[in-house]
């Protein structure tokens, strides 16, 4: 882009450079054009023998002539406005086309997120639902647990009531002994 | 793309492009050479200008009416089928680059028997009064000029045959007048739109040569890959580069040397700087620099 500019600003000044030159001593040129052309208008109303009229209708055939120039002139000027603006009218619809393709493309986008959302929402209603049975579960496993637990707590204190009644009986059985073998 | 207000000043300043030449009538019977200045457009041809020279120079001799008319440049008759742009740059450059004192182009008017048919096209119509036409000579060689040129570019001369008469009318008026609109409203009819080109018309001439290169270019290598004007003037002018690949002399379009766009794209190029008859001219003078 940069390079396009700098090359575009060269040509452009190199041609600034040229009209300089070439069209230095154009307002002489044109002067003498001017004069030629209304020294040949006197000529041609002197040399022939013609009405006042003829020669209005010379000199305003010539005024004509320069109206026309001029006329001309101002349409290329034209031109290139018009050429100038058509340059700016492509850009813009260029520009807005890139636009309405960058508006389609993030549309389609938030269609497809959309899309996706619905997606997820399922998804997370899949895992709500999930949830819920694993809630369930653990509150039945929990039960179990309490049970088991219960159950646990009971055998452990009959295991306790036996190793102390073993115990006892071993106490005994020991004391038993024991008076044996005093005696 | 390049700035579009930057690349619209170039095209403005490219179709408003004048030089300012200084005609003298060359006749022997006349002590006092008399001259004529007038100021010419570049994109333009010079017959268009000979009417008014004509009836400026006819009242010192009568017969410049009678008798077709040529210019010549130190001795050498100018052809004037080439745009006026290309015969200054062509003729005259390689002296103004050394010498920038005169930019105004001094030209010889010559009128006799002897005009020289080998080295300029002749003017063969008249008008009733028995006055040579140059309009209608030079619209048949500018319309033809425009055919070789539609036809390079299309692959057939179709879309310029194809111009209603008052199409070709009103193009041959616009290059006549000058007038921008109008060419380029017909001429758009000529060149397919959306740059697809078969080939490109373009020329190559070397000043104090006789060396003209007049090539159909293909915009596009066989690879598909955009073809630079570098790589024409490296394919027709091997000696302009030198071996560390810079160029050995000057390249001019429209009298500014184009150094800088070496590296783009011909197409580019060509759009840019074509001339009326749709022909890109490049000019290369060789061992000559200029900052122009």
């Amino acid at each position: 882009m940069s390079d396009d500019t700098e090359w575009s600003e060269d040509i452009l000044n190199r041609l600034n450079v040229r009209d300089q030159y070439e069209k230095k001593d154009s307002r002489y040129f044109k002067a003498f054009s001017q004069l030629s052309q209304e020294a040949r208008t006197n000529d041609q109303a002197s040399n022939n023998d013609k009405s006042i009229e003829y020669n209005k209708l010379l000199k305003e055939n010539n005024q004509l002539k320069k109206d026309n120039e001029i006329l001309t002139t101002s349409l290329n000027q034209t031109t290139i406005s018009l050429e100038k603006s058509d340059l700016k009218i492509n850009q813009l619809l260029k520009s807005q086309d890139q636009l309405e393709r960058h508006n389609t493309s993030l549309n389609n986008k938030i269609k497809h997120l959309n899309l996706e959302i619905i997606e997820k929402n399922k998804s997370v209603e899949i895992l709500n639902d999930e949830l819920l049975l694993n809630e369930i579960q653990t509150n039945v496993l929990n039960d179990k647990i309490t049970r088991l637990s219960d159950e646990n707590k009971k055998l452990v204190e009959r295991w306790i009531e036996k190793a102390k009644s073993d115990a006892e009986k071993l106490n005994d059985a020991n004391e038993f002994l024991e008076s044996v073998n005093r005696k | 793309m390049q700035s579009s207000n930057e690349l619209i000043e170039i095209k403005d300043k490219l179709w408003n492009g004048s030089i300012n030449v200084r005609i003298l009538m060359g006749d022997d019977n006349i002590k006092d050479p008399k001259e004529f200045l007038i100021t010419v457009y570049r994109n333009s041809y010079f017959p268009i200008y000979f009417p008014s020279v004509i009836t400026y120079f006819q009242k010192y001799n009568e017969k410049i009416k009678y008798m077709p008319v040529w210019l010549e440049y130190e001795t050498v008759p100018i052809k004037w089928n080439l745009p006026i742009g290309v015969l200054y740059d062509l003729l005259h450059l390689s002296s103004i680059v050394q010498n920038r004192e005169d930019s105004s182009w001094t030209l010889t008017l010559r009128f006799s028997d002897d005009y020289p048919t080998d080295q300029v096209i002749p003017f063969t119509y008249t008008d009733v009064d028995n006055s040579v036409n140059y309009n209608k000579s030079l619209k048949e060689v500018v319309v033809n000029q425009l055919k070789q040129s539609c036809f390079v570019i299309n692959g057939n001369s179709k879309p310029i045959m194809n111009l209603s008469e008052k199409d070709s009318d009103e193009l041959w008026n616009s290059i006549r007048i000058h007038n921008l609109k109008s060419f380029n409203q017909i001429n758009k009819k000529i060149i397919p739109i959306q740059k697809k080109f078969q080939k490109l018309p373009v020329k190559i001439y070397i000043p104090g040569s006789a060396t003209i290169i007049h090539a159909p270019i293909y915009p596009y290598s066989d690879s598909g890959e955009a073809v630079l004007l570098r790589d024409i003037l490296e394919e027709y002018l091997p000696d302009l580069m030198s071996s560390n690949n810079e160029t050995l002399g000057s390249i001019y379009i429209h009298g500014i040397n184009v150094e800088t766009i070496i590296n783009k794209d011909i197409i580019d190029v060509w759009e840019l700087f074509k001339h009326l008859d749709n022909f890109l001219y490049i000019i290369v003078l060789f061992s000559t620099y200029s900052t122009i």
